[in-house]
Order: C-alpha cells, then sequence, then structure tokens
C-alpha cells in the first residue's frame, strides 16, 4: 500500500477499534445473554420501538452508521496484518485490496440501508 | 541483497506473548462478525416487521447463544487489551508531569462503564419512545 493512505486507515482503525471496544461487549451481553435468558423481553427491541427511534432521527442513524461502518475498517486492518504475519506476505496488495474493499463495501451498504429506513 | 531469515508460518505458537497477540488480533473477526449482524438487523428493519422479526429472532436460538457467547470472550479481550494500551497511544501533560498510565487506562475503563450504562439504558430502560 502507497505510504500516503496509511494514516488515513489507521485512523478509521482506531476509530472502530474505541467504538467497539466501548459499545460492543454491553450490545452483545444484551442480545446474546439478558435477553435470550428471558431477564429482558424480546419486545425490548420490537419492530416498532426500534423502527420509531431509527426512522425518527437522523442523529440516531449517524450514531449506528458509526458503531456498524467504523468497526469494519478496524477488522480490515487487523485481518489483512494478520494474515501476512502468518505467512501471506506474498500477496499483501490482494489482501489489502480484499479487506479494505470489505469495509468499504460494508460501509456503502450501512450507508444505505440506514438512510432509507 | 539482503539476507532475510526465513521464520516458520507457525512461529506465534513458539511463545505464548506471540500467541496473546495473534489471538488479540484475531479479535478483529469476532468486532466485525457481531457488526455484521446488526447491519443484517437493520437490512431487515428497512424490508418490514416480519422479515424484522424473524431476524431478530435469531437471538433466541442455541447457535446464536453459542456465537455470542464465544464471540463476547473475544471482544472483551480486544476491549481490555485496547484500554491497557491507550496510555502508550494518548500521552498527556500536566504541566511538566505526564499523566500516569494507570489514569489514561483508568479514564477509559471508566468511560466504557458510563457507555455500557448508556447502551443498556437506552436499549432496555423505560425512558425511550415506543
Amino acid at each position: 500500500m502507497a505510504k500516503s493512505n496509511e494514516p488515513i486507515f489507521w485512523s478509521l482503525f482506531s476509530a472502530g477499534g474505541m467504538i467497539a471496544a466501548l459499545v460492543l461487549p454491553t450490545l452483545m451481553v444484551i442480545t446474546g445473554l439478558v435477553i435470550p435468558h428471558g431477564f429482558a423481553p424480546l419486545d425490548a427491541l420490537s419492530y416498532e420501538r426500534v423502527h420509531a427511534v431509527v426512522s425518527g432521527s437522523i442523529v440516531v442513524k449517524l450514531v449506528l452508521f458509526g458503531v456498524i461502518a467504523l468497526p469494519f475498517f478496524h477488522w480490515a486492518h487487523r485481518f489483512k496484518f494478520t494474515l501476512v504475519d502468518v505467512g501471506l506476505r506474498k500477496i499483501s496488495l490482494l489482501l489489502a485490496v480484499l479487506c479494505y474493499g470489505s469495509a468499504i463495501a460494508g460501509t456503502v451498504f450501512t450507508a444505505v440501508v440506514l438512510w432509507r429506513i | 541483497m539482503s539476507y532475510i531469515r526465513k521464520v516458520p508460518n507457525t512461529w506465534w505458537l513458539k511463545r505464548k506473548p506471540y500467541t496473546l497477540f495473534i489471538v488479540r488480533e484475531i479479535t478483529c473477526v469476532a468486532v466485525a462478525g457481531y457488526c455484521a449482524f446488526l447491519l443484517y438487523l437493520m437490512y431487515a428493519l428497512r424490508q418490514g416487521p416480519e422479515a424484522y422479526a424473524a431476524a431478530l429472532g435469531l437471538i433466541m436460538s442455541p447457535t446464536s447463544y453459542v456465537l455470542h457467547v464465544v464471540g463476547l470472550l473475544f471482544v472483551l479481550y480486544h476491549t481490555i487489551t485496547w484500554f491497557n494500551v491507550t496510555p502508550k497511544v494518548f500521552v498527556f501533560y500536566v504541566g511538566e508531569e505526564r499523566v500516569p498510565a494507570v489514569v489514561v487506562a483508568g479514564a477509559h475503563y471508566a468511560g466504557w462503564l458510563g457507555v455500557s450504562a448508556l447502551v443498556a439504558w437506552l436499549l432496555l430502560g423505560t425512558g425511550t419512545p415506543g
């Protein structure tokens, strides 16, 4: 990868890592443990409730966009370098294109989906 | 031509710190996997009530339970390792004194607690509309 791209991708990696560290554990505890074990009703995340909150607010959409899309870049950076570190150095450029390409595609898709809700 | 020493691809299994480094790096798969699930939920939310109910209903399945528990362990490892290196990334000075590492990391843990409480309240609390 050209050196000039490095700071941009590293910033996205950092931002995604921070978002993931702060927000994902609680979300996973809620959708993975709290609701399945019955400590909160499934209706807490019902269509009516979630749709009303998301569709009515550009701020909520922006927050969701950040929470969903930024970690994709965190993944792209780490996954690419992990594969390089365990022996795929020769296809480093291809891995960069695939990983960052996936993250960019995921980001565009996230934006389109949230915009249309 | 410079000499590059050949390193076997299993180098990270040789010593515990190397293995933990790779484990830390691979936590990104759990991170992206969960975000992909969130994206799927939003996609279903866009499709309508039936599609959303079906997507959300997945969290009640045994497969989801296993994925959540394993994923959560990886994500927690990410969170802890991430906050623990923050003193190396964020260097602050108060006057001439460098803010101690434990304060910088501690602030992030405190922030985590605050964000977690806020997320739990927004999703499960009674104070939100709906």
